[in-house]
């Protein structure tokens, strides 16, 4: 059973965050990301996992080395709500220009101006 | 980048009434209790006062549909007759209380918090009119540092763009 996770949860953590930033350009082993960084190598693998279970990144597997891939359109998601957002107002617009016209065509039916 | 909002909405439109009536639309709880919710849904006002710095209480509902009702707190932050209005949403519940998104039941990365900017401009008989939402700090909440994720969403708009086009 695999965890779901909230991708919010993945880029609310700073080290994360730089993860992303470092195999975002290239993917990377679990070695060479870790030697970014401070923290241990198993805290470092702890945060992979995070980024593993909501899709942000997937882990290859090449000879005996394991390769973290950014899958960046799952970073995309983050700005879809910009897109639900033009619907919802594209949608409320809409109604009001038919409330408009339904109210003048009756202003001009009782003759009001 | 530019420093428009990533998660900025904008939109305009030509509607087709004058200006002063698009704007009383907007200003009047009889009014906006026949338009102020997209098709399908209905709306119900609270605690109406419309004026700066007064607002009023929504909900949305969606009779047929999947979604919640769904409560907002507006808040006048500036009205401009007949040219302008700017006002403050946040997720809230019955009671009027501010509540998040994730806490209302809605998706965790709606914003708590935005800012609603409409304008009416009249061209001749017909107005155009323009809307512009933009986050206020929700997602900076959210997401940490806020420089980061404008660094983040830089790398991604990096990747997301053919090489060389700006």
């Amino acid at each position: 059973m695999e965890k779901r996770r909230d991708i919010y949860q993945a880029i609310a953590d700073p080290t994360r965050r730089e993860i992303i930033s470092l195999i975002a350009r290239q993917s990377m082993n679990l070695n060479a990301i870790a030697d970014n960084f401070d923290a241990s190598r198993p805290a470092i693998s702890q945060h992979i996992k995070v980024l593993t279970e909501c899709g942000l990144v997937i882990i290859r597997q090449q000879g005996r080395e394991r390769y973290c891939e950014l899958k960046i359109d799952k970073l995309k998601e983050v700005t879809t709500w910009v897109e639900e957002c033009r619907k919802y107002w594209n949608a409320t617009i809409d109604s009001m220009e038919n409330y408009l016209q339904e109210l003048q065509s009756k202003n001009k039916k009782h003759g009001k101006r | 980048m530019a420093n428009v909002n990533h998660e900025d909405t904008f939109i305009s439109r030509i509607i087709n009434a004058p200006q002063e009536l698009v704007f009383e639309a907007w200003t009047s709880e009889e009014h906006l209790r026949h338009w102020y919710a997209p098709k399908g849904c209905t709306i119900h006002f609270a605690d109406v006062d419309i004026r700066p710095g007064g607002g009023f209480l929504s909900c949305i509902r969606n009779p047929n549909g999947a979604y919640k009702d769904c409560w907002a707190k507006t808040t006048f932050l500036e009205i401009t007759r007949p040219e302008k209005i700017v006002c403050k949403l946040q997720v809230a519940d019955a009671s009027g209380r501010l509540i998040t998104s994730r806490e209302a039941g809605m998706d965790p990365d709606w914003p708590d918090e935005t800012i609603l900017t409409v304008t009416f401009t009249a061209q001749g008989d017909k107005t155009l009119f323009t809307l512009h939402q933009t986050v206020d700090t929700s997602l900076a909440k959210r997401t940490g540092a806020y420089p980061s994720w404008e660094q983040m969403l830089d790398i991604l708009e990096a990747h997301l763009q053919p090489t060389g086009a700006r």
